[in-house]
């Protein structure tokens, strides 16, 4: 079976910009070409979400392939909302494996910042299935994992101070992370008595409105990091529909399903990178991921489980949370923060590090992608 | 007084949400509009502080996802000032598709 890897990656600083998607896909882009040694490109695959809505932009796939002298190469936008990046990656990626191309680009991008907080809160709220009583009825995209969160407190016995020492630890991540949006200190005193969004999630439970673009080149070859396997699943976009709210089913089953394609499991991982775009996520995810009970996953993190030293550091480029969260950008940057890690190259290493993993989430439980990545020779 | 309705599939004797256009097991179309007693006991709920444009100036507001006595999930929003899981509510009235629900009466 033919190997393909990640050759080349390139990623902008995260948080409000000036310049427009445009200008900062093409320097994500052309960073990643440029890391891969200028490679003949025979594909281009971009993730975004909103771009028509906030940042007046579509066709962003024919964008790049213009600007980038690419000629009459295919080019598209994949779109699942947060997922937009993951899944854009696992197309180009199972495109590469079947022989279709040799040599792909897949970017992300999101331009958030050019409009208000109340326009983004609606941009967000496409992210669910809006044809029904849910959305009317007022419920957001961070109100779902609000609801989420009440009911695991009920039910498991976490506490508000356990999202704390999630959002506490990424952004002590994020403080040598050179892109992250957020690199100022803060407590958790701090973050426990910002201001409420949804409760009983605050300010700093809730990952922030971004600008940032990130992309990689992935190629059929044994040089680079190696992408193991690739698992994807759907899940109910209604939250009155979800069979078990307690459950994101999504990251599970494309968990399972990219676990059993490499011959891995939970133990085998070294490193991971998930999708906490809030901080009840990231428990929930650390469950899911199955590496920890469901239902302890807020123990693991009391205890440090989930930095260095613990079972297992959890997205040590300081998450969506702190690193910033440029919705098409950040399924692309997970992805090259565990590229960095298996190439011995990321903030905060972790040393030793041989397999890595990246999961992607899409709206409330709508997508989830799962990729698992060998270092080089290893 | 206005009544919560549901759909109904007889062939797979499931109640399916009100706004459902088919029953997503059998595809069956023809289903039947059921009246539901409008009890329920709260699930989970959460206080919304920032909201999209057209809730904005109602935040902050409560939603709340309702076990109905009839075994059906419904999301819906709560005229109350205060609610916990495991609270006895009752439907008030639907607005816009939009499903309010209020304190139990008893």
């Amino acid at each position: 079976m033919s190997v393909v890897s990640v050759t080349g990656r390139g990623i902008t600083t995260f948080g409000k910009k000036n310049e427009s998607i445009k200008s900062i896909l093409i320097k994500a882009c052309k960073d990643a070409l440029i890391d891969a040694g200028r490679p003949k490109v025979d594909a281009v695959f971009v993730g975004n979400f909103a771009g028509a809505t906030l940042a007046n932009q579509e066709i962003l796939g024919s964008v790049l392939t213009n600007e980038l002298g690419l000629g009459s190469v295919p080019s598209i936008k994949v779109e699942g909302a947060c997922a937009s990046g993951g899944l854009a990656f696992r197309q180009a990626y199972q495109l590469v494996k079947a022989g279709e191309y040799e040599t792909v680009l897949v970017a992300g991008a999101e331009k958030m910042t050019g409009t208000n907080t109340e326009s983004v809160t609606k941009a967000l709220t496409l992210a669910m299935d809006n044809d029904s009583n849910e959305g009317v009825s007022g419920l957001t995209f961070p109100g779902f994992f609000g609801v989420l969160a009440n009911r695991y407190f009920y039910e498991f016995g976490a506490e508000k101070k356990h999202l704390a020492m999630v959002a506490l630890k990424n952004r002590e991540y994020a403080l040598s992370n050179p892109i992250a949006q957020f690199r100022k200190g803060t407590s958790l005193d701090e973050i426990m008595n910002a201001r409420l969004i949804t409760d009983p999630l605050g300010l700093f439970d809730c990952s922030p409105i971004s600008d940032g673009a990130a992309a990689v080149v992935i190629q059929r070859s044994k040089d680079g990091v190696e992408i193991v396997s690739s698992g994807q699943a759907s899940g109910t976009p209604l939250m009155q529909e979800v069979e078990d709210l307690m459950h994101i089913s999504a990251t599970n089953v494309s968990a399972n399903l990219a676990y059993e394609a490499a011959g891995l499991g939970p133990n085998d991982i070294d490193v991971v990178e998930l999708h906490d775009c809030f901080t009840m996520t990231e428990i929930v995810a650390i469950e899911e991921l199955g590496f920890f009970e469901k239902g302890k996953g807020w123990e693991a993190v009391a205890q440090g489980l989930t930095k260095h030293g613990g079972k297992i550091p959890v997205n040590t480029s300081g998450g969506l949370l702190s690193k910033g969260h440029p919705i098409g950008a950040t399924g692309i940057a997970q992805i090259i923060q565990i590229v960095d890690q298996l190439n011995g190259v990321a903030c905060n290493r972790v040393d030793n590090a041989r397999i890595g993993l990246a999961q992607n989430l899409g709206g409330t439980g709508a997508y989830s992608t799962v990729h698992i990545f060998r270092k080089k020779g290893a | 007084m206005e009544k919560l309705s549901a759909k109904y599939c007889s062939t797979c004797s499931k109640t399916l949400n009100a706004d459902k256009y088919h029953c997503p097991t059998c595809f069956e179309e023809e289903l039947e509009v059921r009246e539901m007693s409008g009890k329920g006991i709260v699930y989970s709920y959460t206080n919304i502080y920032i909201a999209p444009k057209q809730f904005a100036d109602k935040a902050p507001y409560y939603i709340v996802l309702v076990d109905l006595e009839e075994g059906l999930r419904v999301t819906a929003r709560y005229n109350g000032n205060e609610v916990k899981i495991g609270d006895k509510v009752e439907f008030d009235s639907v607005e816009n598709r939009a499903l309010y629900f209020r304190p139990a009466v008893g």
